[in-house]
């Protein structure tokens, strides 16, 4: 006959020794060596949930305990077992209420009368099953949501028909400086820099009508405090639940712009050196050199012409000192880092 | 054949100096002009055949520089003989890439005009036959 061999983790919570012993001889039919741990009462049950270091893989659950029934004990256990799937077991009695219980969380339940060795291991391996695709889903949803809230880039969703907010993210919150509740109460033309939000509805106008996919552009935004700032903004189409929507990424590039102009305004001082170097320094310099020449020409004799000389060769000195002050003049202009 | 030296220079001392310069190596009869349009009227008045000017043009200058002085000479057909000698202050390489560009242009150096300079011109026998040494 067949058996599993792998190691179920299960805890038993019923109170009567004679289903418990039947339970266990049920589960042994199919299974070769379950884990099994068994509680009579819901404070055992809970002791052994709160226990360090264990972990079902399923509860089966009684639902008439001495010290607690009924609907108030499945919620004290589903409260407590977390991921870890909950099979009810009942009598007639209670089958209505076992319907009712699958409403709370329940995975399952079995009238104990009509459990079989094979129904009952159908059930816990389908409903193992069943919760470990639950939970990858539920974590799968919130990789995606976390892309989308704890992403370092600005980004936010609005309803295409009524331009309002419908999410935004940490980083658009630090962005402009308003909290996540206000943004949602606010809508996109609320962001737009104030002197250019009577033209927005244009475009944006286009936009409703066209619906297209992808979109880039670089607008004026303002920040809650007043600031405007320069954003490079992409966006998409989406479906937001139902609602057209268009997912938006904002990247604040004021800073970019301002570098990107100070190292032009630097580029363009630097050729203005290169240009006063090649030609404004070096007219002194030259007339210098000439005369330097010209005096080693002058005979010893021409006193006069020797002393116009020097006198010249001092101007062209004292012009070529200012050419040089000029231009360090020139370069203490330029500061990248706190140019805005 | 008259022949003339013409210093144009908005640069007085180096107007001098090249001068004194030119008289050394007997370049014929040196006059120099502090503006380009002085030199250009002297030329357009004294141009007739078996005139020779040997033109020494500084490149910056106010009002109308030296390529504004080509530009300005070459839109003349003259009759006199010209040799010109280009002079920059510069060490900007695109001034000496610009003068490739004016067929006026026999010669380009570098500002100061010096004994060594004036020597390596007169290589030249185009302008070594417009001296004083050899006539």
């Amino acid at each position: 006959m067949y058996k599993d061999g792998v190691c179920y983790s299960l805890l038993i919570v019923e109170d009567n020794p004679g289903d418990a012993l039947l339970i266990e001889e049920y589960l042994r039919e199919y299974i070769l060596d379950p884990d099994l741990q068994f509680a009579t009462s819901f404070r055992q049950a809970k002791e052994l949930l709160l226990q360090e270091g264990t972990e079902y893989d399923l509860i089966l659950l009684d639902l008439t305990l001495p010290d607690l029934r009924g609907e108030e004990l499945v919620k004290e256990i589903l409260a407590l077992s977390g991921q870890v799937p909950v099979v009810v077991l009942t009598g007639y009695g209670d089958m209505t209420f076992s319907v009712r219980s699958m409403k709370l969380g329940v995975s399952d339940y079995f009238l104990k009368d009509e459990i079989t060795a094979f129904s009952l291991y159908k059930s816990i391996i389908y409903n193992i099953e069943r919760k470990n695709h639950i939970n990858e889903l539920i974590r799968s949803q919130k990789r995606y949501d976390d892309l989308f809230h704890l992403s370092p880039q600005p980004m936010c969703v609005y309803a295409l028909e009524t331009l309002e907010f419908l999410d935004v993210n940490y980083a658009a919150v630090n962005q402009y400086g308003y909290s996540k509740e206000e943004i949602l109460n606010m809508n996109l033309k609320d962001l737009w820099f104030e002197e250019e939000r009577l033209e927005l509805p244009k475009g944006l106008q286009q936009n409703l009508m066209m619906k297209p996919g992808y979109l880039s552009g670089v607008y004026r935004l303002q920040k809650k405090d007043g600031t405007v700032i320069t954003a490079e903004v992409h966006s998409n189409r989406m479906d937001y639940d139902g609602v057209e929507a268009r997912i938006v990424l904002a990247t604040d590039i004021t800073k970019r712009i301002a570098h990107a102009r100070a190292v032009e305004l630097q580029n363009r001082k630097l050729r203005e050196i290169a240009w006063t170097q090649s030609h404004v320094v070096r007219a002194p310099l030259v007339r210098l050199m000439g005369l330097l020449e010209f005096y080693k020409l002058s005979p010893e004799d021409n006193p006069e012409e020797r002393a116009f000389c020097l006198q010249e060769i001092d101007n062209s000195a004292q012009e070529l000192d200012k050419v040089i002050r000029e231009i360090s003049e020139k370069t203490d202009g330029i500061d990248i880092t706190e140019r805005q | 054949m008259n022949r003339e030296t013409l210093i144009i220079d908005d640069d007085k001392i180096m107007c001098i100096m090249h001068e004194k310069l030119c008289r050394l190596h007997k370049l014929p009869s040196p006059r120099a002009f502090t503006t380009a349009k002085e030199a250009l009227a002297y030329i357009l008045v004294n141009d007739h055949p078996g005139q020779s000017f040997t033109i020494l043009l500084d490149i910056n200058m106010p009002v109308m520089n030296g390529w504004q002085f080509l530009e300005a000479l070459g839109g003349y057909e003259l009759s006199a003989d010209l040799y010109l000698i280009l002079l920059s202050s510069s060490i900007d390489r695109s001034d000496m890439e610009r003068a490739k560009g004016y067929p006026l242009v026999d010669a380009f150096i570098s500002k100061p005009l010096n004994i060594s300079k004036i020597q390596l011109l007169l290589e030249d026998t185009k302008l070594r036959e417009r001296t004083d040494v050899l006539s």
